[in-house]
């Protein structure tokens, strides 16, 4: 009986162990979403990424407080500011509905910001590219918050 | 019994989930140009009222603008925004030199002001349309201060409608305008 349940626990209960941390960590992964960047120039040359949110607002914490001689350089209070309006920006934007927020076309060129399900898309249609880009709102808005901490 | 309350309640969160979602007023911005140039933006009013406030400069601090080197005196606007609360409708001013026609007019709450040009082949056309309780508030600060927020917060108040339209020389046309929608027609 007894080694009957020591059979058990390491069939089911290690593999268990180690997969439940990565279904977490895959789970936040996934909801964190991506941020995607796609350039299309005319010469044919084609440019793509894609990285999980989760990853940089993870690589923020590690970014170092600036110090001169062991002091801390307070930032410049234009950026502050700069930084607190794009925080405030980004959170109205996380509670606000999917919509188009600018389009503006001319005989030339097409840029569209727009809101959809949590991420802000940009795209712009000019004759020498076409770039798509992705940002989850959130990760916007907790990047300009770590940069701002720093 | 308890199945009414719950189902009441029920409604109730349905009731309040539509509501809050009319809350939310946005401001539009379109133009149109002639050789086919378009902009559209839309953009909520919290979002203004959030982010007016964060700004800081010289003469804009906390979302009101300071009027220390103009020569606006605001006693005196405000004296003129009184007389013009508490007047009928009607027209306050006609200026007609040929080459335009200027009118601003009182009708209803709001405050309205007409500019066109009747120069030989000219186009423009100008229509402002703004609420009176809107540049109460604009006045309502301290001294020498004009407050934007609290204008803007007025505005959200205010029922949809165009408050600017120009009709330009080279057929570009601008409108803005306020409603509940996320989305310009």
């Amino acid at each position: 009986m007894k080694r009957t349940r020591t059979i058990w626990v390491i069939l089911f209960g290690i593999p268990a162990l180690l997969i439940l941390p990565l279904a977490v960590l895959g789970s936040r992964v996934y909801t964190s979403g991506t941020i995607d960047v796609e350039v299309m120039e005319r010469n044919g040359c084609e440019f793509g990424l894609h990285v999980p949110a989760t990853l940089v607002t993870a690589a923020l914490h590690f970014i170092p407080e600036c110090t001169i001689d062991g002091v801390r350089v307070e930032m410049d209070p234009e950026a502050r500011q700069a930084l607190r309006i794009a925080a405030a920006v980004a959170e109205e934007l996380e509670g606000c509905p999917d919509g188009i927020l600018v389009d503006v076309q001319d005989a030339t060129e097409i840029v569209t910001i727009e809101k959809k399900d949590g991420k802000i898309h940009v795209f712009v249609d000019s004759p020498d590219e076409t770039v798509r880009c992705s940002v989850p709102i959130r990760t916007v808005r907790r990047a300009v918050e770590r940069i701002a901490a720093i | 019994m308890v199945r009414a309350a719950i189902l009441s309640i029920g409604l109730l969160f349905l009731v309040g989930d539509a509501t809050a979602g009319s809350d939310r007023r946005w401001i539009h911005v379109t133009v149109d140009g002639e050789d086919g140039e378009r902009v559209r933006v839309n953009v909520p009013l919290s979002l203004i009222e959030t982010v007016l406030p964060l700004i800081e400069d010289d003469d804009f601090r906390h979302g009101k603008i300071r009027l220390d080197d103009t020569d606006l005196d605001r006693d005196e606007v405000l004296a003129m925004l009184r007389a013009v609360d508490q007047a009928e409708d009607g027209e306050y001013v006609t200026v007609d030199d040929g080459d335009e026609h200027v009118r601003v007019a009182k009708q209803g709450k709001m405050l309205t002001v007409k500019v066109e040009d009747l120069s030989e082949g000219g186009k423009e056309h100008v229509d402002i349309q703004v609420p009176v309780a809107v540049l109460h508030a604009l006045v309502s600060g301290d001294e020498d201060e004009l407050d934007v927020v609290a204008a803007i917060e007025a505005l959200g108040k205010h029922s949809d409608g165009d408050l600017v339209t120009v009709n330009d020389d080279d057929g570009t046309v601008v409108r803005i305008w306020i409603d509940d929608a996320n989305a310009s027609n």
